[in-house]
């Protein structure tokens, strides 16, 4: 009977494809993420509490747009309903509902994405990001992985698809269900199958904060061994550069004569990704299919829809000193196709960058 | 003379792992040894010896008072610590400098530390970044900023750690030469036949107690229910064998026939080794090598760790 | 102590590291550059055309040089048709957007009067709707032009700019980072071991970041100071440097003891408190606003600089008097080091073994 051979043995049977490896150290890191940190588990869950915000709308518009339901009946929907969209849009929304409530959908997630989602999705890309490259260039891990047989890109697939994973939880994942629960409460199937444009935008604002943002956050962490320090100027990115916009927008306002600077949306991440967001979920169609002019709403639902118009970049002031200023729809400064260049402009240079540090660390 | 350091009773707990576990010792003046192979807790009692931790119970005494939070203490100590870290983008005299300086050497720290750098053979170097330094000369600045000040008690963490030959032999000769100036300085390692070459008193450490401590012969003494192992290599082991049985306190043997060796277990290895002579010579069996494969330490360590 | 604060101002600026406080200084200065580029400042400075018209309009005369405004035919910039004056007050698409009877904009150059819009030809109406900016008159009231005081205006950019944002973030940097960098470096057994006093070396950590942060603070600071004010208001400057040394200070004390409390999780912890409270809440009118480092400098600064704040100013944003202010100021420091320099004497702080 021959003695087993038990010494090293090369792999003989099939090797995965080259994106199975993208994801294995996607799984890992991603494990690892969720192990190390309390806080991130957390933050995961409370992440979703805006959906229970968010739910009841979809059900007052889904009880408003049934067409057998008596319009007078009032309830505690109507009353949802009627307290977030002036009369005349709800009539609409009964009349033709095959238009208008697509165009609701898209509002009411523009809003979901860019008050909340937006702002957890900066703060999970603070905890998971700048760690993921730093580590591993502190530790020299680095090279391990690339002595495997990784590509430079597969790797930092990888990594991105761990960033993006926790944004898309934060996004993606609660969309998904939001557009499931608008769609179970819609009148009828053909209403519900109107609305597949919005899950594609759904999907599509999801991708738009998640693969920029990561990408950007990779390009830190990979700067510099200390992941203290790639949290911390992520973070000082969206602070300075808020408060950069904030600085040049509003100062605008002193001078009769400047032309307020528009390039100053640039500057701000959570500009980039409102305005990118407002593209994608279109917002200013939206609002010119539930209304036909402006000042066909009355008091507080003109207040409400200029803010929300405002948001988008979809309003500008006119006249009036800081506290007073009058609101009034029109495009104000790029069109969303810019700030969505941008985005993709920073996601490109991140990932070159990326890409050609992982080359140089493998040639040594 | 004052013990150089006492521990009664010193347990120390991280949570629900004990680094620490019922310690009682005390140390003399003088060089020792600290060794113990990793996980076995010489780091843990070297940080509560330079006041880095804190007891969970019991009490630490380095030359006479508590070292925890006593600056005036730490003046009299140096510590070589294990890790090779730096503030990189300093060279090594600035480096040395500087820690003379928070050491309390006022304006002669600057001389001070070039002739620390000197001692440690570290005058080629000493004014590129330590960014660039070899293992070695990392190791060399790590000692010197410990001597610098010139302490009446040096603790070095593994101070061989990665170090060529050359470099090792010459710190092994300076630690020699400064326990001969009168300084008392605790070695700690895992590496056994480097640390014999610096002194002969020891601590033996495992699983975070101490198995023992004292001289190598002291500490074999102590065990004489483990029999002592001598090794011979021999033209005919059996023969041999046949011989020493018959007329040496033997109880054991293990024979390897084909390479020519036999060990011998003896409970008195004096008598073994005067009558040994005679017999070998009566049994007319050529000996090509007599070791006693146990006066090593090691082999303590073997036993000792195998009884625990 | 000295070595300590000479040491930690190496390990910030020697080498390498000395571009991220560069970067990070520089950083303001553009933005200041780029403010005065967009000519936004313009506007801020000066005497203007209306501070002469508007005393004029309240007493009831328009000067001669006015005549009725037609809105010029095919002219896409300015709101063409849709704005209408009526007795009610200024329509805009029939919606009502202001109630006063006087208005002046772009200094004069348009100006609502008596019912109707009249138009000085001397001065230019700028070619797009964003320039139409205007001023508030109240009628019959004897109300300066509501344009606050540029020195008080420049000073709130000034004071946001540094101490507000690039003092307390540098703070937030290096402060709460200074524990974790021995530890994770592993340098921290050196210091530890070295005859200091562990009060030393907490205080010597937090001068040294301060003392290494406020030289290059102060050069940015002069250089967006001058870029601003082409070199006037030099009390402006002396103010804002004042309250920066002492935001470093304060912010760098608390963001040291958050340090010590956690090492690992100090820096995020800092950043939530940093980012929450100093730049959210603390800009709440509330009582809330008052339990902030942020609430005491601003005090500080507008009593320093004793500045005529404009009528429409929240008092309860800045209201501490100048001695409670210092006080709070001065407790916010020595506080947190206190707390630093006992946990440093009470807690084991031990870097993890290699093996």
């Amino acid at each position: 009977m021959p003695i087993a051979e038990l010494g090293y043995r090369p792999w003989e049977g099939r090797r995965t494809g080259r994106l199975a490896r993208a994801w294995a150290i996607a799984r890992a890191e991603i494990g690892i993420a969720q192990q190390s940190s309390r806080l991130l588990r957390r933050f995961l869950l409370f992440a979703w509490l805006p959906i229970l915000y968010f739910c009841p709308f979809f059900l007052a518009f889904g009880a408003v747009a049934d067409p057998t339901r008596d319009p007078n009946a009032g309830g505690l929907l109507a009353q949802i309903a009627g307290s977030l969209l002036p009369p005349e849009s709800l009539a609409k929304l009964r009349a033709t509902p095959e238009t208008t409530l697509p165009a609701v959908w898209s509002l009411a997630f523009f809003l979901f994405f860019t008050y909340t989602q937006s702002l957890f999705s900066m703060v999970v890309v603070a905890i998971v990001g700048p760690p993921l490259i730093a580590k591993d260039l502190r530790s020299k891990a680095f090279l391990v992985y690339l002595s495997k047989p990784i590509a430079p890109w597969q790797y930092l697939l990888g990594k991105l698809a761990t960033v993006a994973f926790f944004v898309l939880a934060m996004t993606l994942f609660p969309g998904l269900f939001l557009y499931g629960v608008g769609v179970a409460l819609s009148p009828s199937l053909t209403t519900a199958a109107n609305t597949l444009p919005v899950l594609l935008q759904v999907v599509l604002a999801s991708l738009a904060i998640a693969l920029p943002t990561g990408l950007l956050v990779l390009l830190l962490s990979t700067w510099t061994k200390d992941r203290r320090l790639a949290t911390f100027t992520w973070v000082a990115l969206w602070v300075f550069g808020e408060f950069a916009f904030r600085v040049l927008d509003t100062s605008a306002r002193f001078a009769p004569d400047a032309e307020r600077p528009h390039w100053a949306g640039l500057l701000s991440m959570r500009e980039l990704t409102t305005r990118t967001a407002a593209g994608i979920f279109d917002v200013r169609g939206s609002l010119e299919r539930l209304l036909s002019s402006l000042s066909d709403s009355e008091g507080v639902f003109q207040e409400r829809i200029l803010q929300l118009a405002a948001g988008a970049g979809e309003a500008r002031l006119v006249g009036g000193q800081m506290d007073q200023a009058a609101l009034v729809l029109g495009r104000d400064g790029y069109p969303p196709a810019v700030f969505m260049g941008m985005l993709l402009l920073l996601s490109i240079a991140s990932a070159l960058v990326v890409l050609r540090r992982a080359h140089r660390q493998v040639r040594i | 003379m004052a013990a150089l350091l006492e521990l009664s009773g010193v347990t120390k707990l991280y949570g629900l792992v004990i680094g620490l576990n019922d310690v009682q010792l005390t140390l003399e003046p003088g060089v020792n040894g600290l060794l113990g192979p990793n996980g076995a807790g010489k780091s843990t009692l070297l940080k509560l010896l330079t006041g880095q931790l804190r007891p969970s119970e019991g009490r630490v005494r380095v030359l006479g008072e508590d070292p925890w939070n006593n600056p005036r203490l730490l003046a009299r100590l140096g510590l070589c610590p294990e890790q090779d870290a730096f503030y990189d983008q300093l060279s090594a005299l600035e480096f040395v400098t500087s820690l003379a300086r928070l050491s309390g050497l006022g304006s002669a720290a600057g001389e001070r530390a070039r002739a620390a750098l000197a001692r440690v053979g570290a005058s080629e170097f000493m004014h590129r970044p330590i960014a660039g330094y070899s293992k070695g000369m990392r190791q060399r600045t790590k000692l010197a900023q410990a001597i610098v000040h010139d302490p009446e008690f040096l603790i070095l963490d593994e101070p061989l750690t990665g170090t060529d030959p050359v470099c090792r032999r010459e710190i092994v000769d300076l630690v020699i030469e400064l326990g001969r100036q009168g300084k008392s300085i605790l070695v700690a390692s895992h590496v056994l036949h480097e640390v014999q070459a610096m002194t002969d008193r020891f601590v033996l450490m495992y699983g975070g107690r101490v198995l023992a401590s004292g001289r190598v012969g002291e500490i074999r003494a102590l065990m004489n229910h483990v029999p002592h192992r001598i090794r011979v290599r021999c033209a005919d082991a059996k023969v041999l064998a046949q011989a020493l049985l018959a007329h040496l306190p033997v109880d054991g043997l293990e024979i390897d026939a084909r390479r020519g060796e036999l060990v011998a277990l003896t409970r008195e290895p004096s008598a073994f080794f005067a009558g040994f002579p005679a017999v070998a010579l009566a049994s007319a069996v050529p000996i090509h090598e007599i070791e006693s494969a146990d006066d090593r330490l090691d082999a303590v360590f073997q036993y000792l760790m195998e009884s625990e | 102590m000295g070595e300590l604060i000479r040491l930690q101002i190496r390990q910030m600026l020697g080498g390498r590291r000395r571009w991220l406080v560069l970067l990070a200084l520089s950083l303001p200065v553009l933005l200041t550059l780029a403010l005065r580029l967009t000519g936004a400042l313009g506007g801020a400075e000066g005497q203007r055309n209306e501070d002469h018209l508007v005393p004029a309009l309240r007493s009831g005369v328009l000067p001669a040089q006015f005549v009725p405004f037609e809105w010029p035919a095919g002219n896409p910039g300015l709101l063409a048709g849709t704005v209408t004056p009526t007795p009610q007050g200024l329509l805009y698409e029939g919606r009502l957007v202001q109630t006063e009877q006087i208005v002046v904009w772009n200094d004069g150059a348009l100006v609502l009067f008596d019912g109707r819009l009249w138009r000085d030809p001397g001065l230019p109406l700028p070619g797009s709707e964003a320039g139409l900016r205007f001023f508030e008159v109240q009628r019959g009231e004897q109300r300066g032009s509501r344009r606050p005081p540029v020195d008080f205006l420049f000073g709130l950019y000034l004071y946001m700019l540094y101490p507000q944002v690039t003092c307390l973030l540098l703070a937030l940097l290096y402060g709460s980072s200074v524990l974790a960098n021995e530890l994770d470096g592993k340098t921290l057994p050196y210091l530890w071991t070295r005859p200091i006093r562990r009060a030393s070396f907490v205080i010597g950590k937090h001068l040294g970041i301060v003392v290494a942060l406020a030289v290059p603070t102060a050069a940015s600071l002069f250089a967006s100071w001058a870029v601003l004010t082409r070199f006037e208001h030099p009390g402006v400057l002396a103010t804002t440097l004042a309250v920066s040394l002492a935001a470093l200070l304060c912010y760098n004390a608390l963001f040291l003891l958050l340090g010590f409390v956690s090492p690992r999780r100090g820096m995020i912890l800092g950043l939530l408190y940093g980012i929450l409270f100093e730049l959210l809440l603390s800009f709440v009118p509330a009582v809330i606003n008052q339990v902030t480092v942020s609430y005491f400098l601003r005090s500080l600064y507008l009593r320093l600089a004793s500045f005529q704040l404009p009528e429409e100013f929240p008092e309860e944003l800045a209201g501490a008097p100048l001695p409670l202010a210092l006080l709070a100021l001065l407790l916010i420091l020595i506080v947190p080091l206190g707390a630093a320099v006992l946990l440093a004497t009470q807690r084991e702080y031990a870097v993890k073994d290699e093996a």
